[in-house]
C-alpha cells in the first residue's frame, strides 16, 4: 500500500519492526503492562517512525525528483542508522517476554497454541481493516487515486500529501503490529530480527504483486506455507525454497501472481 | 576522468581539467596515498613499546553484535579480570596492560576488515584474544604478519594442524568437543539422541565426530535437524521433534534460535528431554533467552573445556572481575563461564612469558607461552596465578602455569588438550555445577 501510493520502495522496515518489537518490550516487560497494551504501543510506534522518516527523509528526497535507486539507498542507509542506533543505545543482547506456556487446540487434525491463533487473529482483523478501508471509505478511494495518478488525484481535490502520509501511517502501525507479533511468537529476540525477516517479507510482497495490498496477503501466505512445508524435509533449505519460487513466479509473471500482464497498477487497486 | 597506460606507467587524465576539478584528484590521491601509508606502516612496523613504560594492549577480537555476539563480553569480562591482576602487580615489565574490544559483526567477510583495522589503530597491540570462529583461517595470516602473538577460542578444525608460531588455541576443536558430547551422553544413560544446530553455528564441525562416535559407542542418532538461525518459527521441526521421543538432545544454536525451538517443543511435549551442548551455549545471553521460555524445564549440561578449578587463581579471577563492570554488564555472571576463563588465562600466560622473554615483542615472547604452560614437572615451579609466577620467574625459577581453568597444555600445532568438563547449569543463578570429566584418553 505505501509503496502503491508513495513509489518509495522502503527496505527500512526491518529496523522499524525491531524498534516497535523493543516498544512492546519495554511496554510490556519493564513497564509491567498488559501484552496488548505492548502490542498496541507497537503498532503506535511504527506509525510514529514510519510518518517521520517519509516526512523528515524520503518526501525532501522526492521533491528534489530522486530517482527509484537513489530512495532504495536512503532506505538502507535509515535501516543502518535505526538498527545501529537502538544497538548503540540499548547495547546487543537478547530479550525474551517470558510468556506462560499457552494453551494448546486440535483442530482438524493440527495443533494450534493459544498464541499462534491470536497470531491469526491479528493477521484477519488487519487484513480485514485495509480491506475495508480501501473499498468502503472515503480515505481510501483517495489513496487509489493518488496511487493510480497523483496528480490528477491533486486536480480533483485530494490532498494528495495528506494522503500519502496516512498510507506511511498506515502502514507504519501494520509493521509495529508485525514487529510486536513476531518477536512474540520467537519468544526470544534481538535487534537483527527484523533484518532477517524483511527478505522474506519482500519475497512476500513481490510474488503477490508489488504494489498491491492483496497481493502481499496472497505472497505471504504462499511464502509462509512453503517454507514450512519445507522444513519438514531439509529444515536448512526453507527459505531457500522461498526464493526459488520467488525466482519461478517472476520467470512467469514478472509483476507478481496479482498484477496482470500489460494492467497498469491503478487496475489493479481499483479492482 | 580517465585512466591510461603510459611510457612512465599508469596516468590519471581529466578532461576539461580546470583548477576545481585538478584540487579534487590532488586531494583524492593524497587521502588514497595516506591510507595507504596507514595501511603499510603497522604491517611493517612491530609497534612495540621497548623502552618507554607506555601501557600495551590486549586486543579482545570476538563477535560483540549479530548472532554470535553473546561471545563478545564474556572474552571482554576475562580479559579484563586477567588485565586488572596483572595491573595490581605492578603490569608486565612496568606497562600497564589494557583490553580493547574489536568487534568482527559475526560475519567472516567483516572480519578481515577488522582485523586491519585493528592492526592499524591499536598502539601498542602485544596480543590478539582471537581470531573468532570461522574467520580464523583467513585473519591469522594477516595478524601473524605484523608479529602479534594470537590466543583463539576458534573450534574450527582447519586449525587442527595449524603450523603458525603465532597462533594458540585455547579452546578444543569442534571435532573433539563433539567427540566429548557423545561420549558424556551416552554414559550417562542416553541411548537415543536428537541433534539440532543451527547454520550460523558449528554444525558442520562437530556433528560428524559427534556422530561418529556415538554410533561407535551404540547409540542411535535417531534425528538429525539443520535449522536455519533466527527464523520467526521452527513449528514443523518441533512438530518432528517432539515425535521423535529420544533420551537426549545435543544442541548448538544461537540464543535467539534456542528460545523460538525449544519454546515451541515444550507448547506441543510439556517437557523437554536432557540437553547437551557446548562451551559456546554457557555465556549469560544465551539462558537470559532461554531460560524465561523454557523455565524449570530446560536441563542442560555443556561439555567444556577450561572449567573452574578451585585456587588461588580462580579467587582473583573472580576477585577482579568487578573491575569489568564498567564496559560488560554484571560481569560476575563469567565467573564459572569457560570462554571467559580461557581468555583470562590466555592474558596471564602471555604476561607470564613476556616476564619470561624480558619483552613485549611479540616475535621475542611467542617462544616462552611454551615455556610457562604444560605439564607440571620436576624443577618447574606450580604457579596459579601472576603474582606467584611473577615472583617465582625473578628468582630465576622455571615455572608451569596452572590457571583458572586448570592446566594448558598445547601440542606441537599450538592445539590447547585439555580435560572436558560437564557443567551443568544452574537455572536460578546462571552458574555451573561441574558434574565431572571425560576421560583424557577418550579424546584423540
Amino acid at each position: 500500500m505505501q509503496y502503491g501510493i508513495s513509489r518509495i520502495f522502503n527496505i527500512s522496515y526491518g529496523a522499524m519492526m525491531t524498534v516497535s518489537a523493543c516498544v512492546c518490550y519495554y511496554v510490556d516487560v519493564d513497564l509491567h503492562t498488559n501484552l496488548w497494551v505492548g502490542i498496541v504501543s507497537a503498532g503506535i510506534a511504527g506509525s510514529v517512525l514510519a510518518v517521520a522518516s517519509e516526512r523528515l527523509l524520503f518526501a525532501p528526497f522526492q521533491r528534489r525528483r530522486a530517482g527509484l535507486f537513489t530512495l532504495v539507498m536512503v532506505a538502507l542507509a535509515l535501516d543502518a542508522f535505526t538498527q545501529n542506533g537502538v544497538i548503540a543505545v540499548a547495547g546487543p543482547g537478547y530479550f525474551s517476554f517470558g510468556l506462560p506456556p499457552q494453551q494448546v487446540y486440535h483442530v482438524l487434525g493440527t495443533v494450534w497454541t493459544s498464541l499462534e491463533l491470536i497470531t491469526v487473529a491479528i493477521a484477519v482483523v488487519a487484513m480485514l481493516f485495509v480491506h475495508i478501508l480501501l473499498t468502503q471509505t472515503k480515505l481510501g478511494k483517495a489513496m487509489r487515486a493518488t496511487a493510480a495518478d497523483p496528480d490528477l488525484a491533486g486536480s480533483t481535490g485530494i490532498n494528495v500529501r495528506r494522503t500519502r502520509t496516512i498510507a506511511w501511517a498506515i502502514s507504519g502501525v501494520l509493521c509495529g503490529l508485525g514487529g510486536a507479533v513476531l518477536t512474540i511468537s520467537t519468544a526470544s529476540f534481538s535487534f537483527f530480527v527484523g533484518d532477517h525477516f524483511v527478505f522474506v517479507l519482500f519475497a512476500a510482497a513481490v510474488v503477490g504483486g508489488i504494489g498491491l495490498p492483496y497481493g502481499a496477503m496472497l505472497g505471504a501466505l504462499i511464502i509462509g506455507l512453503t517454507t514450512e512445508e519445507v522444513s519438514i524435509f531439509i529444515p536448512s533449505l526453507q527459505y531457500v525454497v522461498a526464493f526459488a519460487i520467488l525466482i519461478l513466479v517472476l520467470l512467469i509473471r514478472p509483476s507478481g501472481i496479482l498484477r496482470a500482464g500489460g494492467r497498469q497498477r491503478n487496475d489493479v487497486m481499483a479492482s | 576522468m580517465r585512466i591510461r597506460p603510459s611510457a612512465k606507467g599508469v596516468t590519471l587524465s581529466v578532461s576539461h581539467p580546470n583548477r576545481k576539478s585538478k584540487a579534487v584528484v590532488g586531494g583524492i590521491l593524497a587521502l588514497s596515498s595516506l591510507t595507504t601509508m596507514a595501511e603499510v606502516i603497522p604491517a611493517s612496523g612491530a609497534q612495540q613499546p621497548h623502552s618507554s613504560k607506555v601501557g600495551i594492549t590486549a586486543a579482545v577480537f570476538s563477535s560483540f553484535t549479530g548472532p554470535n555476539a553473546p561471545f563478545g563480553p564474556g572474552s571482554l569480562a576475562g580479559c579484563i579480570s586477567a588485565a586488572s591482576e596483572i595491573n595490581a602487580s605492578g603490569g608486565v615489565l612496568g606497562h600497564k596492560i589494557t583490553c580493547q574490544p574489536v568487534d568482527d559483526k559475526s560475519d567472516p567477510a567483516d572480519a578481515v576488515t577488522q582485523t586491519t583495522k585493528m592492526l592499524t589503530s591499536i598502539s601498542n597491540l602485544s596480543l590478539v584474544l582471537g581470531p573468532p570462529g570461522n574467520s580464523a583461517p583467513t585473519t591469522s595470516p594477516i595478524i601473524s604478519a605484523s608479529h602479534v602473538p594470537m590466543f583463539s577460542s576458534t573450534g574450527t578444525p582447519l586449525m587442527d594442524t595449524n603450523k603458525d608460531p603465532y597462533f594458540y588455541r585455547i579452546v578444543p576443536s569442534d571435532s573433539v568437543t563433539g567427540i566429548a558430547m557423545a561420549y558424556w551422553a551416552y554414559n550417562h544413560g542416553c541411548k537415543t539422541a536428537a541433534a539440532v544446530f543451527d547454520t550460523n553455528s558449528s554444525a558442520a564441525t562437530v556433528v560428524p565426530a559427534l556422530k561418529t562416535e556415538y554410533l561407535k559407542l551404540g547409540g542411535k542418532l535417531v534425528q538429525n535437524f539443520l535449522v536455519v538461525a533466527d527464523a520467526p518459527s521452527y513449528r514443523s521441526v518441533a512438530a518432528q521433534f517432539a515425535g521423535s521421543h529420544v533420551q537426549c538432545v545435543f544442541t548448538e544454536t544461537d540464543p535467539q534460535t534456542a528460545a523460538t525451538f525449544w519454546s515451541e517443543v515444550l507448547q506441543i511435549n510439556r517437557k523437554l528431554p536432557p540437553i547437551f551442548g557446548d562451551q559456546a551455549d554457557l555465556f549469560g545471553p544465551y539462558y537470559h533467552a532461554v531460560l524465561p521460555v523454557t523455565g524449570n524445564a530446560f536441563h542442560f549440561t555443556a561439555l567444556s573445556q577450561s572449567a573452574p578449578v578451585a585456587s588461588i587463581g580462580l579467587t582473583e579471577y573472580v576477585k577482579y572481575l568487578k573491575s569489568a563492570s564498567s564496559q560488560v554488564s554484571n560481569p560476575e555472571q563469567y565467573s564459572s563461564v569457560s570462554p571467559a576463563i580461557a581468555n583470562a588465562d590466555a592474558v596471564i600466560v602471555a604476561a607470564l612469558a613476556m616476564v619470561d622473554a624480558n619483552s613485549t615483542s611479540g616475535s621475542v615472547y611467542r617462544k616462552d607461552v611454551i615455556a610457562v604452560t604444560g605439564v607440571p614437572g620436576k624443577g618447574r615451579t606450580v604457579v596459579h596465578d601472576f603474582a606467584q609466577g611473577l615472583a617465582a620467574l625473578r628468582a630465576h625459577k622455571k615455572i608451569v602455569y596452572v590457571g583458572i581453568g586448570g592446566e594448558m597444555v598445547f601440542n606441537k600445532y599450538n592445539n590447547s588438550a585439555a580435560v572436558f568438563s560437564a557443567l551443568r547449569l544452574n537455572l536460578k543463578t546462571g552458574s555451573t555445577v561441574n558434574l565431572g570429566s571425560v576421560p583424557i584418553n577418550v579424546l584423540p
